[in-house]
């Protein structure tokens, strides 16, 4: 920005403004545009960090699994006995009596006792400090020395071996049962039984993917960009033109490369994730007692999960709202559908129906019953929170609107390139292709085709992507004919055909970037209307199945007008995204156009 | 037609191997078929043109100065337009039995094109470095920083100041007489032995033209190379054209050197456009016109085209076509009317 002219270098240098800088200075003059981008960054945001910032598991969850721990404790006299029973078996007996999925072999079979006998122990000994491991070791060394006996065909001794490991492990099963927490605290003199100490877990980072990884660090990346971007300007570059306009290959790279980098990374730290983020149990373990926090779990902003049911809590209004308080029995106080006490009274006298109320169970991380953040955005019908499924619904608008938006795009380039570059025949047949296509009403058509693909063949986000790329693309490819048709007109591709050109490179370098403006604008309104078609199509309930939501699901939860929040929230993000791309795409096309005055 | 009647201009100073025309047209047909009829745009067009000398090609609009150009880089839109008959020899070999691999090659290379719209036959989206950068990286196959230089260096030779800049700049940013500089910089950045200039100075005003009229010219010196001059204005053509070609509905009407045609124009045509320049010395008398229109490609009239509108026109005139012939004491001067006696005492 700022030009030097402090006159300290030998020649003050003239920096004439190049196309890029031109059309960023424009746009930045645009106050809506940049209202528009911001809103959009940020929304884009909230879906891409939805799972930070909704979400039923717990960040970081200091505990001990006393359910966990009592069930090896348990299990290891049982693989024990079963033990025990292979061991009695020759290998010939073993096949005899072999079940159809039972492993191939004796000595299989025995591997796979051992191995549940590992697992048990590594969970056990994961709660115990070192002193305590020797014992449990020793187990499995008997357990081994019984395989081993069996291996080597002495039947006898394998059996002598297996029984004793089996009388080891009743009396460990004994010994190490846990000290039950309340006694620990209350009665607080050494207690019989182990002392656990607890574990550090991450259940919100294991079920990130290195997709999402990557997606997260690039937005990240955009969203810091005019603080980085200015740093690096003054700092590393000095202020210098030149040097500026060649490091834009590089930061861009860059954005893209870092993010790629910790994907990496994190693929080899965590492995794939699960990519499932479907109901967790945490909090009710926790409020159950099965799972002992030794320090406060850390949960995210809004610890619902999105398909987590509280159907006591069914169709909620916004906590924030007054009509959404709930009385200790569970009955609403005020509003409309508030059923008072004296209602409940008066109904039992005359013999008139009212449902039993069940009073709100508040789970560990969850705010108080009748806490303003409780759920923000109300609760859907079986008791969803509803801001949840409102953060993650957009992941599936936003992505439907993006991906439609870049096939249709794609495939209207190529297609109306052709038509326009070519002419002739191949123009004709194009041209009445795409009138036949567009006599049909596109809706209708996408909807007849979303309901003649079953679910289980294509998951119906693709499906919805797929085929409103492959009938919204006309718009694009007429656009993109009729630029062609005008631009190879102009002397300039006459002139690059003068200068030896060859056909593809005058499309491709010269007439397709002339005609990238009005393709850029269309196809920020392609998003927008991808977003909306989507909406609309899963509104009526052929596109986003439940559990998963989209915005136009969303809205489908209920046409009651006394729910007003499912219908008014979705359909305000729905309105705001649109509006947001219109406005981009507007603002887009008047800073594209090199003609302008500087 | 054969190209006999031309003859080697004296008064020119050219290079050794000047007897080989650089570029020859031999009779071109260049016609184009519509539903309204075949327009015979350029029919049966001959000239030549000598290493490092400037052949003007003067007519109106419509004369098919511009097809024949179009014509010789292979460039007329096809269809409608097909190159009929005829042959066109470039340093002795004909154009038009090349494959469009081979004209690419010719293009840009060794045949450049100036127009007459700077503001329109350069990319608007592209900065002038980077279209002369690709003009040479395709044909001359320079690497990246090197192609920089030299379009820094073609830059500076067409008269850009600050050239380091202004090779960043976008055309939109340059003036009207800049962007022609660019344009010829783009031109000759290969080096080509012949320059075709389109009415390169006709969206341009007065002064301006006179500048880029002195570039073309002392390019042409410095480098040698030819150039086919196409413009209906006439003081363009005496300022820097050794031969001048005037044509008339898609034939040439007359050859000649540039003193003699300014000296003494032979074809009642010629004589007609320079009656129509304003004569600022002389007395204020309403200027002359040549009465009636170029009748349009699809209908020409029989016999010579010139008939209808010409003063000395005979029944000769409308059913016999004349042929270019030599004027009697001259050298190699071609005119092609039945009366050529009678024009000169017009």
């Amino acid at each position: 920005m700022s030009r030097s002219d402090s006159g300290q270098g030998p020649a003050p240098k003239f920096y004439s403004k190049d196309y890029w800088d031109l059309v960023f200075e424009q746009l930045g003059k645009n106050f809506l545009f940049k209202i528009s981008m911001v809103i959009l960054a940020l929304l884009y945001a909230s879906a891409i960090y939805a799972p930070f910032v909704a979400n039923d598991r717990p960040y970081v969850l200091e505990a001990i699994d006393y359910k966990d721990y009592g069930a090896a404790t348990k299990g290891i006299r049982s693989v024990c006995s079963s033990l025990v029973r292979e061991a009695e078996k020759t290998p010939e007996s073993y096949l005899e009596s072999r079940g159809d999925d039972a492993p191939a072999t004796l000595a299989d079979a025995l591997a796979v006792e051992r191995q549940a006998l590992i697992l048990r122990i590594d969970t056990m000994q994961s709660y115990l400090p070192v002193a305590e491991h020797a014992p449990l070791d020793g187990l499995v060394a008997e357990v081994d020395k019984a395989i081993a006996a069996s291996a080597a065909g002495e039947l006898e001794q394998a059996i002598a071996l297996a029984k004793a490991a089996k009388d080891t492990a009743s009396a460990l099963k004994k010994s190490y049962e846990a000290v039950d927490p309340a006694v620990v605290l209350e009665v607080g003199e050494e207690p019989d039984g182990k002392v656990l100490s607890p574990i550090k877990s991450y259940p919100l980072w294991e079920t990130i993917t290195p997709g999402w990884m990557f997606l997260m660090v690039f937005w990240a990346l955009v969203l810091s960009w005019p603080v980085w971007n200015r740093i690096v300007n003054t700092l590393l570059l000095k202020g210098d033109r030149d040097r500026i306009r060649t490091a834009r290959r590089w930061k861009l790279g860059l954005s893209i490369g870092i993010p790629i980098l910790v994907a990496m990374g994190w693929f080899g730290w965590n492995g794939n994730g699960e990519s499932s983020f479907d109901v967790s149990n945490f909090k009710t373990r926790l409020t159950d007692g099965e799972i002992v926090a030794t320090s406060e779990p850390v949960f995210a902003l809004i610890p619902m999960g999105y398909a987590e049911t509280h159907t006591e809590e069914k169709f909620r209004p916004p906590t924030w709202s007054h009509e959404s308080q709930i009385n200790e029995r569970g009955r609403y106080m005020y509003g409309l559908r508030a059923i008072t006490e004296e209602d409940e009274a008066k109904a039992a006298e005359t013999g008139e129906f009212v449902p039993p109320a069940v009073p709100v169970t508040v789970r560990v991380g969850e705010p108080d019953r009748n806490s303003g953040l409780r759920h923000i955005g109300g609760t859907d019908e079986l008791g969803r929170d509803f801001f949840a499924r409102l953060l993650w619904g957009g992941r599936v608008s936003l992505a439907v609107g993006i991906l439609s938006a870049f096939l249709l795009t794609i495939l209207g380039v190529v297609i109306g390139s052709v038509a326009g570059y070519f002419g002739g025949w191949i123009d004709v047949l194009i041209m009445r292709l795409i009138e036949v296509l567009q006599s049909i009403p596109a809706f209708f058509l996408i909807l007849m085709v979303m309901a003649m693909v079953p679910p289980t063949v294509m998951p119906p986000i693709f499906a919805i992507v797929i085929v409103i790329a492959l009938i919204r693309w006309t718009g694009v490819a007429r656009l993109v004919r009729g630029e062609f048709l005008r631009l190879r007109e102009q002397e300039f591709v006459l002139a690059a055909k003068a200068l030896g050109f060859s056909s593809r490179r005058t499309i491709f370098k010269h007439v397709l970037p002339n005609a990238l403006s009005p393709i850029l604008v269309s196809a920020a309104f392609a998003v927008a209307s991808g977003i909306l078609t989507e909406s609309a199509i899963s509104f009526l309930g052929f596109g986003t199945q439940a559990p998963k939501a989209s915005w136009g699901s969303l809205v489908n939860e209920s046409q009651s007008p006394e729910h007003w929040w499912i219908q008014i929230l979705p359909g305000l993000v729905i309105f705001i995204t649109v509006t947001c791309y219109n406005l981009a795409g507007d603002a887009v096309r008047d800073a594209l156009d090199p003609k302008m005055k500087d | 037609m054969a190209s006999e009647y031309l003859h080697e201009p004296k008064h020119l100073n050219l290079k050794k191997d000047s007897d080989q025309p650089l570029l020859e047209l031999k009779s071109l047909q260049t016609h184009f078929f519509s539903d309204e009829g075949t327009a015979r745009a350029v029919d049966g067009v001959s000239y030549k043109i000598l290493p490092g000398e400037t052949l003007g090609v003067v007519g109106e609009s419509g004369s098919g100065k511009s097809v024949t150009a179009l014509s010789i880089m292979q460039l007329v839109p096809q269809p409608p337009g097909k190159i009929v008959g005829g042959e066109i020899l470039f340093k002795g070999q004909s154009l038009l039995g090349m494959s469009e691999d081979e004209m690419r090659k010719i293009r840009g290379n060794e045949i450049a094109m100036i127009f007459q719209e700077p503001m329109t036959a350069l990319n608007p989206v592209f900065t002038v470095g980077d279209q002369i950068v690709e003009t040479v990286r395709v044909h001359r196959g320079l690497d990246k920083e090197e192609a920089r230089a030299h379009a820094i260096s073609m830059l500076e030779k067409v008269g850009i100041p600050s050239p380091e800049t202004r090779v960043d700049e976008y055309p939109h940013q340059l003036s009207g007489g800049m962007r022609q500089r660019v344009m010829i910089a783009i031109a000759m950045s290969c080096d080509p032995s012949l320059l075709i200039a389109d009415e390169p100075t006709t969206a341009l005003d007065v002064t301006i033209q006179a500048q880029i009229l002195d570039l073309i010219r002392g390019l042409q010196e410095e480098e040698g190379m030819s150039v086919l001059l196409i413009t209906h204005d006439l003081a363009v053509i005496a300022e820097v054209a050794h031969h001048v070609a005037v044509m008339y509905a898609g034939k040439v009407v007359e050859y000649a050197t540039v003193f003699e045609l300014f000296d003494s124009p032979a074809h009642p045509y010629s004589l007609g456009l320079f009656r129509s320049l304003p004569d600022l010395a002389g007395p204020n008398e309403p200027l002359a016109t040549i009465p009636g229109m170029v009748p349009p490609a699809t209908r020409f009239p029989s016999g010579c085209r010139f008939h209808p509108r010409c003063s000395i026109a005979t029944d000769l005139c409308k059913t016999d076509e004349p042929i270019l012939g030599f004027l009697n004491g001259t050298d190699g001067r071609t005119v092609a009317c039945h009366h050529i006696d009678e024009a000169a005492k017009l």
